[in-house]
């Protein structure tokens, strides 16, 4: 029989220092998953709350401003605060659950564009914490102006100026509420909101008017429907119209074990 | 050779967690002192209120909200102190202002109102009022406000023909004239179009006028509002569209409107060193 | 006449010319950079926070000479002018025959007014009339006092000194009063065609010492004064003329407006000499005292309600014995219709002299409109209806008066 001479194979498979080293590997490894809190793990099936948003009746006439950069955006701008498909689907409609269960949100960090003299996405969902990528494909001055809402007062959130084509600026949103954003460059009808939030259980509905919130456990839920109203109230100094408040209502839904539920909302 | 893949792996880990754990790039600097919104003692808010009672109270009224005694006379409207919202700053837009903002509002009153400089009222009893002031609005306790981020000033660019010619490019290219107007009087296309956060119409200042450099006329009081924007107006920031060096041009420009007939072509450029002003 | 026209437009234009809007700013509002309406209602009407920044020693409520830095001016001049045309007539209701109709320009009375800091809690005030009329040229002193100021060094302004020549702190100072003439009990004379020492007439400046100061310790809005007072002339001998006065006064504010009522007490002696009665002087007792008040609406803030009630005692006028008393007060409302703009005031003042029976009665309007902050347009009308039966005395005095108050 032949004796094994070769110092390769006189090596174990697997050296104790290498050991040492997978050993510590792996302890560095399940410690860093003990930092990622619970929630970011791949969530528990849940189900899912869905429904639309539609108007009933013929959609309004809206009201149309005038516009100071006529070459870019046209001679007037419509106010764009009621956006009513063909089904009567009402696309950039705001529901969310407001009594959330347990649940980080990790929307997507969302880009909202000028283009036309308008915002695109109308209305977006952030996670509180995250940064908005606005930017600017109009060859014309706007500023994104975003506001908090205190009550009734409006306070400024952030203010900044993009008077340059493909510009992109980036915002931090520290706080949870809704945020409504704004141009002050005279095109008085520019308008979008960003719903901030901590949990992850809201949706936008979709140009055909759909929403679909997932993720729930079984249980009861109170499911709000948020839009920005469209109804010309008064006209403030300055000449912008002061609108009616936003049109919310609420809707006690209970998601069995093992299904969905199904809300609807209709506007008029 | 273990060793040195450890220390990789280790590396890798920390960067991931320090990643992973911060807010996101701020593009200004971050003032420690306005980290937090720690509480002062009782003692600095009594004499605050005492001081703040016998000097601010007639404009601002007892309770900050701005309708003090002799507030029905006075065009501009004492600031109603409960909403947290102030022009001058040295934060990012929308944010509180530091601490030592208030100071200075307080200190150098805002010209061409009827808010006075209270440089002659003793360092201390300033700082007092400036931690009672905070109490009027929740928005200092709240802790999603902080860290304030503090603006970055750069290195201060005199004005010299070439840099108002500079400046003079820059205001037309990022279209300043579309509220103050091309010679910067106030008189642009969206001019009267805009509200304030308090519901009153504001329009664009007539930037060729003395009077209306409320916060300071020196070329550095102008390059910090382009960079805070003002809340709670129309004003953006342009902390984020214009470097540094471009919003020293542009300040530089802007001040020089103030005598528009004698620096318009750049000449005098003595003159215009020797009259820069104070920072 | 013509002659006085062509003068008046001369001067408004020549006055019209130094007025510029960001740097014609009148003494005050220079030397602390502000407005006239940080203290002012529309001038001299004295605001809640202008009423602080007098009982400071004319510093900003809250503040200290002591703190004045370099970069203050040393010394702030400011001038007041008040060009007026005025057309008076008077009516003797027993006669019912009308006379003493005159137009005359009120004379240019340019007022110089300073104050400086003149180091640790040392400053000055002064003003200086200088009264062009007729052809003459008149210049009195009308107050020029050194300001001790914040002596407890608690930056309250709770005890201030001043020594010179100043009015006291009754609670309607003549100069803070919107008026085309002065209340009644302000002009009050019993010694009028007597050569006497003049000592007192309730508003006029006065050679003394005071302590005055705000008690923000013991109540916001504590306002108070005490002193001693040689008279209105400077020669005079303190054995002959002096007096004590003290006053008090207190605001407390309802939805933010201020209601403020206060007193007033003064007590003296002074020599009166008339030859024609007594070889030798004697020795009158002056008193008087008096209560006011002042409240601003609680829903607007633009009426300004107020009114003093006085009453006044010389113990020996004249030889005979001569004691006269007086009453008199005052009630006016003052209305702001245009804040920074327009205001228009009104003040009914009685005046009642018991000895020798003579009431007068006093209706007083006016407005201000103003052209800039420091360039106001003013007209007033005044009736003045005096009887006095014992005299045959029962007449009439109406006035009305155009002109512009230009400050710079």
């Amino acid at each position: 029989m032949m004796k094994v001479t070769d110092a390769r194979l006189r090596e174990p498979f697997i050296s104790k220092s290498d050991l040492a080293f997978l050993i510590l590997l792996c302890a560095v490894t399940s410690f860093g998953f003990l930092l990622i809190p619970q929630s970011q793990k791949a969530p528990a099936a849940g189900a899912s709350i869905t429904g639309s948003v539609r108007f009933s009746g013929a959609a309004p006439k809206l009201d149309r401003a005038k516009c100071i950069s006529p070459e870019v955006c046209g001679k007037t701008h419509s106010y764009d605060r009621l956006v009513v498909g063909k089904n009567g689907g009402v696309e950039y409609t705001l529901v969310y659950i407001a009594n959330p269960p347990a649940g980080k949100a990790n929307f997507p960090a969302p880009t909202i564009t000028q283009v036309d003299c308008g915002y695109t996405p109308h209305m977006a969902i952030a996670s509180r914490g995250a940064s908005v990528t606005f930017v600017n494909k109009d060859p014309v001055l706007h500023n994104v102006h975003g506001y908090y809402f205190i009550g009734n007062d409006r306070s400024t959130a952030f203010n900044f100026a993009q008077p340059t084509k493909d510009q992109s600026s980036d915002q931090q949103l520290r706080k949870a509420g809704m945020v409504n954003v704004e141009c002050d460059a005279g095109h008085t009808w520019m308008s979008s909101w960003i719903w901030v939030t901590d949990n992850p259980y809201a949706a936008v509905t979709k140009a055909d008017g759909s929403y679909s919130i997932d993720g729930l456990p079984p249980g009861t839920y109170t499911v709000v429907m948020w839009h920005e109203g469209w109804k010309t109230v008064d006209t403030q100094p300055g000449g912008r119209p002061v609108f009616s408040g936003a049109i919310v209502e609420q809707h006690q839904v209970t998601v069995p074990a093992g299904g969905g539920a199904i809300t609807d909302f209709e506007l008029k | 050779m273990y060793l040195q893949s450890l220390t990789v792996v280790a590396a890798l880990g920390l960067v991931g967690f320090t990643i992973a754990s911060s807010n996101g790039a701020a593009t200004l600097g971050t003032d420690p002192v306005a980290m937090t919104s720690a509480p002062t003692s009782n003692a600095t808010l009594e004499r605050g209120k005492l001081m703040f009672n016998i000097s601010c109270s007639p404009c601002h009224g007892a309770d900050g909200s701005g309708n003090g005694p002799i507030e029905v006379n006075l065009r501009n409207s004492p600031r109603d102190l409960r909403r947290g919202i102030y022009l001058n700053r040295s934060t990012a837009s929308g944010q509180l202002p530091t601490d030592y903002d208030l100071y200075r509002t307080i200190t150098s009153g805002i010209h061409n109102t009827a808010m006075p400089p209270f440089k002659a009222m003793a360092p201390g009893d300033r700082w007092s009022i400036v931690q009672y002031i905070k109490m009027f609005s929740s928005r200092f306790a709240d802790s999603t406000e902080y860290p304030l981020d503090v603006l970055n000033v750069g290195a201060e660019v005199l004005p010299s023909p070439q840099s108002l010619a500079k400046g003079r490019t820059l205001y037309l290219q990022m279209q300043c004239a579309n509220c103050h107007g091309i010679r910067g009087q106030g008189d642009g296309p969206a001019a009267g179009t805009h509200v304030d956060d308090f519901g009153n119409q504001i329009m664009p200042t007539d930037l060729t006028n003395l009077s209306n450099f409320k916060f300071g006329r020196s070329a550095l009081d102008i390059f910090r509002i382009f960079s805070t924007g003002l809340n709670g107006t129309p004003m953006p920031s342009y902390a984020q569209t214009l470097s540094e060096t471009d919003r020293w041009h542009l300040a530089n420009y802007v001040w020089s409107l103030q005598n528009t007939d004698q620096y318009m072509d750049g000449a005098g450029a003595d003159s215009i060193l020797m009259a820069h002003g104070s920072k | 006449m013509k002659k006085l026209a062509v003068a008046f437009l001369l001067v408004v234009v020549f006055l019209s010319c130094l007025v510029s809007e960001s740097h014609a700013i009148p003494l005050f509002a220079r030397k602390y950079n502000t407005t006239c309406f940080t203290c002012h209602t529309t001038e001299p009407l004295l605001n809640e926070f202008g009423r602080r920044f007098q009982a400071n020693g004319f510093q900003l409520p809250g503040t200290s000479e002591k703190f004045a830095q370099a970069d203050q001016p040393t010394a702030a001049l400011g001038i007041l002018a008040t060009p007026m045309v005025l057309h008076t007539q008077t009516h003797d209701n027993i006669l019912d025959t009308t006379f003493g109709i005159q137009n005359t320009f009120s004379g240019i009375e340019v007022g110089l007014f300073s104050s400086a800091s003149l180091g640790s809690h040392f400053s000055y005030f002064a003003a200086v009339p200088i009264i062009i009329a007729n052809g003459s040229t008149s210049i009195e002193v009308e107050a020029a006092h050194l300001i001790y100021s914040d002596v407890l060094n608690d930056g309250t302004g709770s005890l201030n000194f001043r020594l010179g020549k100043f009015r006291i702190f009754s609670g309607f100072l003549k100069n803070v009063l919107l008026t085309g003439a002065d209340p009644l009990v302000d002009t009050y004379d019993p010694l009028a065609g007597k050569t006497a020492n003049d000592l007192f007439a309730a508003a006029d400046p006065t050679f003394g010492v005071s302590a005055y100061g705000t008690l923000y310790a013991i109540s916001e809005g504590l306002r108070w004064e005490v002193g001693a007072t040689g008279g209105t002339k400077s020669d005079i001998d303190l054995n002959t003329a002096r007096a004590v006065f003290g006053s008090l006064d207190q605001t407390v504010y309802i939805n933010n407006a201020p209601m403020r009522f206060g007193g007033f007490y003064y007590t003296g002696v002074q020599d009166i000499t008339d030859t024609s009665m007594s070889a030798t002087p004697w020795s009158n007792r002056v008193t008087r005292a008096g209560v006011d008040a002042e409240i601003y609406d609680p829903w607007t803030k633009r009426f300004d309600l107020f009114g003093e009630y006085s009453i006044g005692k010389d113990d020996k006028v004249d030889t005979a014995g001569g004691a006269y008393t007086m009453v008199g007060g005052f009630a006016g409302l003052n209305v702001i219709i245009v804040p920074e703009k327009f205001y228009l005031y009104g003040r009914y003042d009685w005046m009642n002299q018991k000895e020798v029976s003579d009431n007068q009665h006093q209706i007083d309007v006016g407005f201000h409109y103003h052209l800039l902050p420091n360039v106001v347009l003013t007209g007033v009308y005044t009736t003045l209806m005096e009887t006095q039966p014992p005299a045959g005395v029962d007449k009439t005095t109406t006035t009305f008066g155009a002109g512009i108050l230009f400050g710079f």
